[in-house]
């Protein structure tokens, strides 16, 4: 079993700090081998900014994403660049709040306006938890739990109830 | 003497390459680093200002410049100090006069290079292979030294440590050959609860630093011991006397400096293999390439093509006995890498008999399994005809 995910948006949204939280709940709570990459130059801190992790139930040989399970992007900008790189199969998760993306686009498309509800709803930057929240309704991988355990385990404890409450706000909108 | 020596910190985590080198480095007794940051292997030496002094008694000196970091680490050493440095392309250029120094006056330290793409300052943030010949040529001279190429995050914690004990063996500076691809990556690594470390005895008032054994391998001394040392970039006699006008006594260091890596190669050779007994196709890989490379032959494999998998740990010294063995039964060695084909021309050497074919790729793309699956499909093709 080999799955790959990619997470995009804009420099600032938190993608890498989404792509270690599913390294970590994946690789420590789900008990699955896991390599992330990022993008690392001037992008990562503002412009098109990008994670990755790759899933497997054996040692990940090729650690970069070829095709991806699945693709979440937080922007408008990232997501017409990266739709192209998807398969019908793909599982695509949009931030509606940026997104303005058109149904018949992608048979697998799913949307949350992840930062409106953050701001709205919770008065913080924690729109990509609340993505990440989201989509742990709408993969096989990794479960709501995990990313609680790992939001413990790598962000700073001022900052855990706004960010697990992001969680489930994002999980119980994807449910509804 | 080998002993098992307590990891503090030890147990199943998720970290970045360059996080897992420090690790490594503090298991091993590192006590001394200094550098000076470069993207993209900052990271090493932000963690260690982090860890050394406050986990582990140890000294961090942000230093000037890499010309500084190299001699502060060899100085460290015959301070009777553990030492290391990490840097990448541009960086690693700079060490070279001072790795020289190291080299000749068998300093046993660990150097760090996170490659990144040149030439100059090239490419900060993507990663390559270039720096595979600089890390065995750049400095001037005629010597034989160790690097060790990783390819994972659990491997940037292991031959960090295995660096430490192979620089103490030889008494030579060992260099760990990263690349951005591992430095940065995040995945699980299992730190283990004891790590085993080489300590080598130090004789009692040492005369003649430089007299080695059999194994061509002169005592393990350091400042502070009582010992007659002299510490010298000359080429030197067994006292460290000044010996660069006496020929024989040159030629006689010289190769000595050459031999202890080459006569003791089979001590020092690291490979890993994936079905190469009877395999028609091979691939000889390292670094992150590898992990390409491997999926590729998988690939292969389940396509029904007789393909096998080598991913060399031990880069240089060349380990041209050990790949002429494992190769024996290919018709075709190919061998990717991110650099414009370099390795390769070292296995094309030792492999005049069969067909060597050069997989390069630059500007910081790292090869795609299936692209490499085409390469191998078209060979297993031109095989059967």
């Amino acid at each position: 079993m080999r799955s790959e995910i990619r997470i995009v948006g804009s420099g600032g949204q938190g993608i890498i700090l989404s792509g270690i939280l599913l390294t970590h709940s994946i690789g420590l709570y789900e008990g699955l081998e896991v390599a992330q990459t990022q993008s690392y130059g001037p992008e990562s801190r503002g412009g098109a900014c990008r994670a990755e992790v790759v899933v497997s139930d054996e040692r990940v040989d090729y650690v970069k994403v070829e095709v991806p399970d699945y693709l979440i992007t937080l922007n408008e900008v990232s997501f017409n660049k990266f739709i192209k790189d998807t398969r019908k199969e793909t599982i695509v998760l949009v931030d509606s709040t940026f997104v303005d993306a058109d149904p018949s686009i992608h048979p697998n498309l799913y949307s949350i306006p992840a930062t409106k509800m953050a701001e709205e709803q919770l008065k913080g930057y924690v729109a990509n938890m609340v993505a990440l929240g989201a989509f742990s309704k709408i993969n096989d991988i990794v479960t709501l739990d995990s990313m609680v355990k790992a939001v413990k385990g790598i962000v700073h404890p001022d900052f855990h109830s706004i960010n697990i409450e992001a969680l489930y706000l994002g999980n119980e909108r994807m449910m509804s | 003497m080998r002993k098992m020596v307590k990891v503090k910190e030890h147990g199943l985590k998720i970290l970045q390459g360059n996080e897992a080198c420090v690790e490594g480095a503090v298991a091993a007794g590192c006590q001394f680093f200094a550098g000076y940051p470069i993207t993209p292997a900052s990271e090493i030496a932000e963690y260690m200002a982090h860890k050394l002094p406050t986990c582990h008694q140890g000294t961090f000196v942000q230093m000037e410049d890499e010309l500084a970091s190299i001699s502060a680490i060899t100085a460290a050493r015959w301070g009777g100090n553990k030492s290391m440095t990490a840097t990448s392309g541009p960086g690693f250029s700079l060490m070279q006069e001072g790795l020289g120094y190291a080299l000749v006056t068998e300093t046993p330290t660990v150097i760090v290079n996170v490659q990144r793409g040149g030439p100059a300052t090239g490419q900060p943030t993507v990663s390559s292979n270039q720096d595979i010949y600089q890390a065995r040529y750049g400095s001037h001279g005629d010597y034989e030294l160790i690097v060790l190429a990783p390819a994972s995050v659990q491997e940037m914690f292991d031959f960090t440590v295995k660096a430490f004990n192979l620089s103490e063996e030889f008494r030579v500076p060992v260099i760990v050959l990263a690349d951005e691809i591992i430095g940065h990556m995040r995945e699980k690594i299992l730190i283990p609860e004891e790590v085993e470390l080489l300590e080598v005895e130090s004789p009692k008032h040492c005369k003649e630093p430089y007299r080695a054994d059999d194994r061509l391998i002169p005592p393990s001394v350091e400042f502070f011991q009582g010992h007659n040392l002299i510490i010298d970039g000359q080429l030197h006699d067994e006292k460290g006397n000044r010996a660069g006008h006496d020929l024989e006594i040159s030629e006689k260091l010289v190769e000595r400096l050459n031999h202890k890596i080459t006569q003791n190669i089979d001590a020092i050779t690291d490979i890993e293999t994936y079905e190469t007994e009877e395999a028609s196709i091979i691939l000889v890989s390292y670094s992150s390439v590898s992990r390409s490379a491997l999926s590729a032959v998988k690939k292969a494999r389940a396509k029904g093509v007789a393909a096998g998998w080598i991913k060399v740990n031990s880069v240089w010294p060349f380990p041209e006995k050990a790949l002429k063995e494992l190769t024996a039964s290919a018709k075709t060695v190919m061998v990717p890498e991110m650099n414009i084909g370099k390795y390769y021309r070292e296995v094309r050497g030792i492999l005049p008999d069969q067909k060597v074919v050069s997989v390069p790729l630059v500007g910081g793309k790292l090869h795609k399994p299936d692209d490499l699956l085409a390469l191998i499909l078209k060979e297993a093709k031109a095989c059967t005809n």
